[in-house]
């Protein structure tokens, strides 16, 4: 009986586990491995939140996760400013831009357009957080298509955790309040890039088809066209 | 029995000893453009500045390459600083590690130019 019992147990938890959908690179984003860009073109961020900060910590960290992943990405200061002489300013003006004047100004293979929906600083007594959401979408501009994207929520643990409750209060108000946000952002944005087959200049180019693990949710459909 | 153990915790520590592998240097890159980006000043174009320099002085220390954007982004202060031969240097140092820069800079020195 007991037996039985704890034979339930396990297959409701087997199949608990089971429900999140995962796929592979290829699977999840094809378009990628035919495009094959090599050059990435970071464009200014759609900031939806409220902390003013987001869109610059977001610019000032995105390179290195996607210079990592392999690919040559344009100078991100610059881009601002060569943006900015074309009175394209922020990330809601660059959407309107043809993407094919990336490639004819830059020749950017793809652009690289986020939305950071939320970023919020959590905290209760023992414990803090800052939860992002952001949503990125590389764009080929020679083809049009989305050729990768990633739409997820990080939560960045900002608690103390000695074991002595008085201290953990005070280390959690410390770290949460004058939390060093640019690590923040380095683990949001290479835990999302983790997700993007790798480009040129990495040892695995072409051959990380295979890697597992992309959760299926956070992709969507690849393949859209603008 | 006790060699199997050996071998085992041998094997466990050459695994978690595997860390992984970057193809760059980034040194405080990100924190310096942050700082500068945020509160462009002359002490943070300073330090910012310098961090490029030795991040690549460091990657060759470390054997390992310089970073996209970096030459690209020194090259762009030492115009703004009159240093024309450096400038150039830095420039060329850029296509050369990445043939795909060749248009970038190209516009780069029409802007300049431009100014």
């Amino acid at each position: 009986m007991l037996r039985n019992i704890i034979l339930v147990v396990v297959i409701t938890i087997l199949s608990g586990c089971a429900s999140v959908v995962t796929v592979t690179k290829q699977q999840a984003y094809p378009d990628m491995y035919t495009d094959a860009p090599t050059s990435i073109l970071v464009v200014p961020a759609i900031n939806q939140t409220t902390a003013a900060d987001a869109a610059e910590l977001y610019a000032t960290t995105i390179a290195q996760p996607l210079a990592e992943a392999g690919y040559y990405v344009f100078s991100i200061p610059f881009v601002e400013k060569f943006l900015e002489r074309e009175g394209v300013v922020d990330g809601e003006q660059v959407s309107n831009v043809p993407l094919d004047k990336f490639r004819d100004l830059f020749d950017a293979d793809a652009v690289l357009f986020v939305t950071i929906r939320s970023w919020d600083t959590n905290y209760f007594v023992t414990g803090g957080n800052v939860t992002v959401a952001a949503k990125f979408e590389l764009r080929s501009t020679s083809t049009q298509k989305v050729l990768w994207q990633y739409d997820d929520v990080v939560i960045h643990n900002t608690s103390g955790n000695s074991g002595n409750i008085l201290a953990d209060i005070i280390a959690t108000a410390i770290s949460t309040a004058i939390v060093d946000y640019v690590p923040i952002a380095h683990a949001v944005n290479g835990r999302i890039v983790s997700s993007m087959p790798v480009g040129k200049y990495h040892a695995r180019h072409g051959q990380d088809g295979i890697d597992k693990g992309i959760i299926q949710s956070k992709t969507q459909a690849t393949g859209e066209v603008k | 029995m006790k060699l199997a153990r050996i071998m085992i915790l041998s094997v466990f520590l050459v695994t978690g000893c595997n860390s992984v592998k970057t193809i760059y240097h980034w040194g405080d890159y990100s924190n310096t453009l942050y700082t500068y980006t945020k509160e462009p000043s002359t002490a943070s174009r300073i330090e910012h500045k310098a961090e490029l320099i030795e991040l690549i002085g460091e990657a060759a220390n470390k054997n390992k390459r310089v970073p996209p954007g970096i030459h690209f982004e020194l090259a762009m202060l030492e115009a703004e600083d009159g240093n024309q031969k450096l400038m150039m240097a830095h420039f060329n140092n850029e296509v050369t590690l990445f043939p795909e820069a060749k248009k970038y800079v190209a516009l780069a020195l029409k802007e300049l130019g431009a100014k």
